[in-house]
């Protein structure tokens, strides 16, 4: 529904009251960066715009045809319509639909409406120059003792329109295919916070400007409209539901958040409800048997040693007959050990890690040489040492046997 | 809903919990008996156990280390199946020192590091039902006893079981305070061996390493019913004994006919002359 | 203990009395779904039936995966009954841990659209860094509560490799969850992290809309 250049990667800003309106301002931003000649300077194609975008929010899903849209126009010359259909359809905020074969319909991009409104604004204001938080600025614009009943009203009624858009299209999305729903409608839809200071605005137009009653009342209508368009779409993703489809409808950041922020009590609260099998492993007579039997030494089966244990390096050079290398090996052995019967291997690795690669492969070496005396012991885990080299390490144990 | 298939599907979830043999068993249910306490086991059709999946080629549930756990297994064995004619459930208990220097020999290599092993082995088979223990009493780290799924092993899987314990090194003998009346131990003339101290941790760190026996010992905060909070009373209770085995062998199982009596070999179906049979 | 499954047993032939029993303990206390075409008796309608029905017998039932493939799951109606038992539900702090994996290593990859897979099996790790560092779970019940997840099959770790460190992903465990209990999942996950997003109203708006007619029918 919204315009090809919609960038879905846009992240989640906390501040602001939801994906979609960022991701719209980004966009108005951009085009209206590319084309602010075209557009700023042209306060007639505004007017037609928000004319026709007006009459498409009355149309609903069905759109206008050319003929209405015409009409709807009709105190503009022919010359000044076409042209100006001409541009929004390139802006991508006017685009074609077709409801039934052969039938040519229109409908608004709601991208467009915000940014009219921008537009509009930055026309009246004279250059300001972000509009990062549509209903927080809104709000502070009815708080700006400056602010007229008409402007208070249009700032109302471009408002309603916006949110009478938003639900056009999420009602038309919830009617057609899940994909496009699930892909499209998180960027549309509005959280509890957003109708929430939607509705508070709205409180605070009619306060200071009872006489703004029946404007308020649109736009109360078209915040419910929203809320309602909203739920819908939502109700009906949950209905198809897989089994981890839907997780895609909260932005990363919002799991991330949530995963550092939230108390042990919270996140056990997720799996409130669900029960599991006890570990019941089963240990058949003969396979206890055999596990006495196989194990060489009964003691643990070496988990794989930590990557990367490639032990190739440093050997290369040593082409010598077996003795030497077999010599080469115990004289290392050692001198790890030096005396000891055994020696923790991270004591050992305690160096640059290119060396204690080498130092690593011949401890293995050494545990691997069927006639020298040596074992290399490795225990279960892998524990984290970010400024160690290497900074995992597997607790192991370098011995004599 | 039926309250028994509740009660099995409960039995799955806790492992083996247990009841008080006064409470009356589910039906349909196996139940391992156990002085004051029951514990309820899994029930499987002809006789079958998991060691099926192994013939049409499917994995069970993957267990870390598994060789380990048997081994230790068989170390516990060792000590606590007494009587080989016998069936190995209920057993005898015995010191975990015991187990462990039984382990310990049959290891190479650092005897201390093996004890450590096995200690954090031996904690994991009682989690999951296959040993009893308590390390709390008794002294010499606590005793162990066999589990109740020993119970579910059939008859006729039991002979090469039964000749490997033959031939694993012999328990030490006990402290004479432990097994007063058993006819079986000479009065012990040595000191019991050196307790399973958790000594110095054998990493870096306690990570997810399963061996630092630095860990705490097991209470109320794990699942209960697994772990027997001091259940046992004295061994002349539970073990046959000096008593002549088939009356105390069927007395220790309420339902389960692949419980066979000594020697016995017993078909899969429910003719189960002791049982109850009745659901 | 054939007394239990004698009554369902009873009219097969030898043959068909062994596959069925195989086909029950496979799925039963099998690592993974189990496909079947390893089974006869997991591919005949009329003998998956009657595994079914032996599995009921435990509040037990079948659950199928990806087509041909069947492992055993407690059915929906017992496990909500025993999960009103506290002893039966996993103690707190596997379960905080146990949602920590989920999210980093099902949802997240999900939401940034990495994981095609619709279920809660995932290869991407939660590194326990991420556990140890950068939760508000105490660090020292973290290890013990990994520890009895692993044994339980809830959690695998899965090794470091050449250019990740490592971690833990969800084990398999996961594959015997119902479809409802898979969705129910799903959605506890969002009500607990987007409280406030609209589909969360949705999921809330649902239920309240199933408990209202399960009161009006009882």
């Amino acid at each position: 529904m919204s315009t090809a250049s919609e960038n879905p990667a846009a992240s989640l800003d906390d501040v602001l009251v939801g994906e979609a309106v960022l991701g719209v301002y980004r966009q108005m931003f951009a085009a209206l960066a590319r084309d602010s000649g075209a557009v700023v300077d042209d306060p007639e194609l505004v007017d037609v715009a928000e004319t026709l975008l007006a009459a498409f929010a009355d149309a609903g899903e069905d759109g206008l045809s050319r003929e209405q849209m015409r009409y709807v126009c009709r105190r503009y010359p022919s010359e000044v319509f076409e042209n100006r259909l001409r541009v929004l359809k390139g802006l991508g905020a006017v685009r074609e639909v077709f409801p039934k074969p052969n039938q040519l319909r229109y409908r608004a991009s709601f991208t467009s409406v915000v940014g009219l409104m921008f537009v509009r604004r930055m026309m009246l204001d004279g250059g300001q120059s972000e509009m990062h938080r549509l209903l927080a600025l809104e709000q502070l614009n009815v708080a700006d003792p400056r602010m007229t009943p008409e402007q208070a009203r249009a700032g109302a009624e471009g408002l309603a329109r916006a949110f009478r858009l938003w639900s056009v299209e999420l009602v038309t999305l919830t009617n057609g295919t899940i994909e496009e729903l699930r892909e499209q409608a998180p960027k549309l839809w509005g959280t509890e916070e957003i109708l929430l200071r939607a509705e508070r605005l709205h409180g605070a137009i009619l306060r200071r400007w009872p006489q703004l009653d029946r404007t308020c009342t649109d736009l109360r209508a078209a915040i419910y409209a929203y809320g309602d368009a909203s739920r819908r779409a939502a109700a009906r993703l949950t209905d198809s539901a897989g089994t981890t489809r839907n997780l895609t409808l909260l932005p990363p950041e919002t799991w991330r958040t949530f995963a550092r922020t939230a108390g042990r009590e919270e996140l056990a609260a997720v799996l409130d409800g669900f029960v599991f099998d006890a570990a019941a492993p089963w240990h058949e007579p003969s396979a206890v048997v055999t596990a006495v039997e196989d194990g060489p030494r009964a003691t643990p089966p070496r988990p794989a040693p930590p990557r990367p244990s490639v032990p190739d390096t440093g050997l290369s050079d040593d082409t010598g007959s077996d003795a030497t290398a077999m010599e080469r090996l115990r004289a290392m052995a050692e001198e790890v050990l030096r005396g000891r019967d055994r020696v923790a291997v991270h004591e050992v690795l305690a160096q640059d890690w290119v060396t204690a690669r080498r130092t690593l492969a011949d401890l293995s070496s050494a545990h691997l040489h069927p006639e020298l005396p040596y074992r290399l012991v490795w225990s279960d885990g892998l524990d984290v040492r970010p400024d160690g080299a290497p900074t995992w390490v597997t607790p192991g144990w370098f011995e004599r046997t | 809903m039926d309250p028994q298939v509740l009660a099995r599907a409960r039995a799955r979830v806790l492992g083996a919990p247990s009841v008080a043999a006064a409470d009356p068993v589910p039906a349909g249910t196996a139940a391992a008996a156990d002085g004051d306490r029951v514990w309820l086991l899994p029930v499987w059709p002809d006789g079958a156990t998991p060691a099926l999946l192994e013939e049409y080629q499917t994995a069970p549930m993957p267990l870390d280390r598994a060789g380990q756990a048997r081994r230790v297994l068989a170390a516990a064995l060792r000590c606590c199946w007494t009587r080989l004619d016998d069936a190995p459930w209920p057993g005898t208990p015995s010191t975990v020192a015991a187990v462990l220097d039984v382990y310990a020999g049959m290891s190479r290599g650092d005897a201390d590091l093996a004890r450590r092993w096995a200690t954090g082995e031996l904690r994991r088979l009682a989690d999951t039902g296959w040993l009893l223990l308590d390390e709390g009493s008794g002294g010499q780290g606590g005793t162990v006893r066999p589990g109740p799924r020993i119970s579910l092993w059939a008859e006729h899987t039991l002979s090469s079981l039964r000749s490997l314990l033959h031939r694993l090194p012999e328990p030490p003998r006990p402290a004479p305070e432990t097994h007063a009346q058993d006819p079986l131990e000479a009065p012990p003339a040595v000191p019991p061996p050196r307790p399973a101290e958790p000594a110095e941790p054998a990493g870096t760190g306690a990570s997810v390493d399963e061996a630092a026996a630095g860990e705490p010992p097991r209470s109320g905060g794990e699942r209960a019913p697994s772990v027997p909070p001091v259940v046992f009373r004295s061994p002349s209770v539970n073990e046959p004994a000096a008593a002549p085995a088939p009356p105390a062998e069927k007395s220790s199982t309420v339902d389960n006919p692949v419980q066979a009596g000594p020697g016995e070999a017993r078909p899969g179906s429910g003719d189960d002359p002791s049982g109850s049979g009745g659901e | 203990m054939s007394e239990l499954f004698e009554g369902l047993l009873r009219g097969y032939d030898e043959r068909r009395r062994a596959e069925l029993v195989a086909a029950y303990m496979a799925v039963e206390h099998a690592a993974e779904p189990v496909p079947e075409v390893r089974f006869p008796a997991l591919r005949e309608p009329a003998l998956r039936r009657t595994v079914e029905e032996m599995l009921a017998l435990s509040g037990r039932t079948l659950v199928r995966s990806e087509q041909t493939s069947w492992i055993s799951g407690y059915r929906d109606d017992v496990a909500a009954e025993l999960a009103k038992d506290e002893e039966c539900v996993p103690p707190v702090q596997e379960r905080a841990v146990l949602a920590l994996v989920l999210i980093h290593s099902v949802a997240i990859p999900r939401a940034a659209g990495l994981l095609e897979d619709d279920s809660w099996l995932s290869p991407y790790p939660t590194p326990a860094e991420e556990l140890r560092r950068r939760t508000q779970l105490p660090v020292g019940e973290l290890d013990a509560a990994l520890r009895r997840l692993r044994l339980a099959g809830l959690v695998s770790q899965v090794k470091a490799g050449a250019d990740d460190s490592g971690g833990f992903v969800p084990g398999p465990q996961f594959h015997r969850l119902t479809p409802a209990a898979r969705r129910r999942l799903q959605e506890e996950l969002i009500l607990a992290a987007g409280p406030d997003s609209p589909l969360a109203a949705a999921i809330r708006a649902r239920r309240r809309g199933r408990e209202r007619e399960q009161g009006e029918s009882e």
